[in-house]
């Protein structure tokens, strides 16, 4: 193994060119003394995200731009949008596994394709995790319709799924929406992945036509056309699975 | 009325679930957190053996891509070689046309992960070794084991798997008839060449997608050269003591798991100046009439409040920095006496600036110093910088008057010091990550290099940059308790000795 590297602190472009620097043949006051930053990983620290206020466009860009080069701004990221992800995805299939091992493999595309993202003016960032999130979702039920597992909800999943408007706390009254949500589920599950995406964006993650778009690099009269056909198919399937039961 | 009002109020009748976050969150971050410090410590951790097994690996992937054309399959490869249960990984200098081992890397998926590094006289410069809970850092020439926190040994290697960004673009080609039986099973060769560069890295890959072998090749007169090779076997049974930490009879352990950290709570001055908080946390008066100061810098919670998006807590304070400026004294015989700041260690981390500067008196003084009036360099920077700047104030004092500090009585020896100073770095270290604190190394000339630079990038002369001596940094677990005490004697002795 080869010796420790140094470590030298970088100029700052004012002459303060090193860490520390001395020069014997100088006053004190001319004296240059500086230490700088360095990159850090963070500390753990979690479920940090209900703490943290929303960015702005602004300064999300900047955040993203400092993710390039440093990683605690993309832990920044990570936080501020690992929850919206993770529900996107356990609405997109309802399993708290599959979205939690989707979640990760998002993540960690974002991670590697990070230097290669460039940001566009007034698309957010998550704009980009949406997309990625969105072709993991696509991936997976590629595969689970080829190997479809049975759409179950485990009693732990119920006691970590909340509804906004359900009122107090209650796992029989979860699991009867969430039975209610799963049924909405499956019919969608019957229906192309083009409009699945289009559908859960819409109506579960409440996004207007522009940024559904935006997120699968679409037109927007396209999306809205996408969106009014794959209503019209799912009242098709809803009424199919009515009339089997 | 449209034909879907009725679907789309179906929609709005059926309750959007919401999924409370659990143990995967941290679990992720984690892993993010570790492949992002492996990705910056891999360059540094394995040197010679990293490029020729990433490339390898690399390559193959590559090779994946041109070959079959998805991205699917270059994910198939990877994820088969994440798969493997275990990897032994040579890699040689080719010498002479003769193979040279200059790196070997054991992985078991259930063990841990070994390297071990190989001088150019055959002996072992250094291991490392992960085990998934601790990570123990050898180096021969000082006989030392260094302890130290797990880094993920299977993001490790994924990290290998994955320096895929200059390969991956390179188009790999087929070389016909430079196919290879390796170990047994029959190996496709392919060669991306770059042309300009005069040099080729050719791979030879398994059926399972997996690489067998890689070489980087160049031409001198027309005749091919190899000049390194790593061969990688998979799955085959290694020996399970390769994954004891023992490197050999008379090597210490310094092991940094165990470090206490020093109470740095205690704010003994404290002041605010352009949007930052200035504090002196812990002074000490060590034995030779030199004082220790552990102080630091960080946003004010106003200046917080409106650039969290630029500060993030796990980093250092990034919207701002200072230094120690104290500078000299007119004693009352009219005569000046100088104090001279010398910094020996750094902490960036938890949303603030953390130094430990050693101030040295220089020359005679009447009698030891009672107090001391501290004066510190303070500069904004970032989009704190950017609104005072909007806002036409100053963005820096070259002069902010801390205040005046009482010095402790007692003193202490600048090695007992030095030591606390060390835990407390060894504690940050297990915790916030390899990079957030940093010890001095003993202080050295500018290389020729590093001086032409100087005078290129900053104008200086040949005379300044002669005068120029700089202090390398060394991560904790790259130095023991004794070389950082080492390192700061020496640093004092040339600043006294002028």
């Amino acid at each position: 193994m080869a010796e420790a590297p140094e470590f030298v602190q970088p100029s700052d472009g004012n002459g303060i060119v090193l860490w520390q620097e001395h020069r014997t043949d100088q006053s004190m006051d001319q004296r240059n003394t500086t230490f700088g930053e360095q990159v850090i990983p963070s500390r753990p620290k979690e479920n940090a995200e209900s703490r943290r206020p929303s960015l702005s466009l602004t300064e999300e860009a900047e955040l993203v731009n400092r993710a390039r080069m440093d990683p605690s701004a993309f832990e920044e990221l990570y936080e501020t949008n690992y929850s919206t992800i993770l529900n996107y995805l356990y609405r997109r299939t309802l399993s708290t596994a599959v979205a939690e091992e989707l979640t990760s493999n998002t993540f960690f595309k974002a991670l590697r394709g990070l230097r290669g993202f460039r940001s566009r003016p007034n698309v957010p960032f998550r704009s980009w995790l949406y997309r990625i999130a969105s072709n993991e979702a696509k991936m997976y039920w590629r595969s689970s319709k080829r190997h479809p597992a049975p759409l179950e909800l485990p009693d732990d999943d119920c006691l970590r799924v909340s509804f906004s408007w359900a009122g107090r706390a209650d796992p029989e009254r979860t699991r009867e929406k969430l039975q209610q949500y799963a049924r909405l589920h499956r019919a969608i599950l019957r229906l192309k992945e083009r409009y699945q995406a289009v559908l859960g964006l819409r109506y579960f993650e409440g996004m207007k036509h522009e940024q559904v778009a935006e997120i699968l690099g679409r037109k927007v009269g396209t999306v809205k056309s996408l969106i009014h056909r794959a209503l019209k198919e799912l009242a098709a399937v809803l009424h199919d699975m009515d009339a089997t039961l | 009325m449209k034909d879907t009002d009725g679907i789309e109020k179906l929609f709005e009748q059926t309750p959007r679930p919401r999924i409370a976050d659990g143990p995967h969150r941290a679990r992720l971050k984690r892993q993010l957190v570790a492949r992002l410090q492996d990705s910056r410590r891999a360059p540094r951790i394995l040197r010679w053996l990293v490029p020729a097994a990433a490339a390898a690996c690399v390559a193959v992937a590559a090779v994946m891509l041109v070959v079959n054309g998805t991205p699917s399959v270059y994910a198939q490869a990877v994820e088969a070689l994440r798969r493997a249960k275990t990897v032994h990984a040579r890699a040689f200098r080719i010498v002479d046309g003769k193979e040279k081992l200059g790196a070997e890397i054991w992985y078991d998926a259930e063990l841990g992960v070994r390297e071990r590094t190989i001088a150019r006289d055959g002996s072992v410069a250094g291991e490392m070794l992960d085990n998934g809970e601790f990570r123990w850092t050898y180096n021969s020439a000082k006989k030392t084991v260094i302890k130290d926190a797990s880094r993920d040994p299977v993001g490790h290697i994924a990290e290998i798997l994955e320096f895929d960004r200059k390969l991956a673009k390179r188009p790999f080609k087929k070389v016909p008839g430079a196919d290879q039986t390796i170990d047994g099973v029959s190996c496709l060769a392919y060669e991306s060449r770059a042309e300009k560069q005069n040099v080729a890295q050719r791979v030879w890959i398994d059926p399972q997608n997996r690489v067998r072998r890689w070489e980087e090749v160049w031409w001198k007169d027309g005749k091919e050269v190899v000049d390194e090779r790593c061969k990688i076997a998979y799955d085959q049974p290694l020996p399970k003591e390769r994954f004891d930490p023992t490197f050999g009879v008379g090597v210490k352990v310094v092991d940094l798991t165990k470090a206490t950290p020093m109470a740095l709570e205690k704010s003994l001055i404290r002041k605010e100046v352009l949007g930052l908080v200035l504090t002196v946390h812990k002074v000490l008066r060590l034995d030779h009439g030199s004082l220790m100061l552990a102080w630091s810098h960080r946003p004010t919670k106003e200046t917080l409040s409106r650039h969290r998006a630029s500060h993030t807590m796990s980093s250092g304070n990034v919207l701002g920095r200072a230094e120690v400026q104290t500078g000299w004294r007119r004693l009352e015989d009219g005569t000046e006496r100088s104090i001279q700041p010398m910094n020996i260690a750094v902490w960036n981390g938890d949303g603030v600036g953390t130094a430990w500067t050693v101030l040295i008196p220089k020359g005679p003084w009447p009698r030891p110093l009672e107090a001391i009036d501290l004066q510190f360099r303070v500069y904004t920077s970032g989009t704190l910088k950017e609104e005072l700047e909007k806002k036409k104030q100053p963005w820096f004092l070259y002069r902010f008057d801390l205040g005046r500090l009482d010095l402790p009585e007692e003193a202490v020896t600048m090695e007992a010091a030095c030591r606390e100073v060390y835990q407390h770095a060894a504690w940050v270290h297990t915790r916030y990550g390899p990079r957030t604190v940093l010890l001095t190394g003993k202080m050295r000339p500018l290389t020729e290099k590093e001086k032409e630079y100087e005078m290129k990038r900053f104008g200086r002369t040949r005379k300044e940059v002669e005068g120029i001596t700089i202090e390398p940094l060394h991560e904790v677990s790259r130095i023991t308790p004794d070389e950082f005490v080492e390192n700061v004697q020496a640093n004092y002795t040339k600043l006294t000795e002028h």
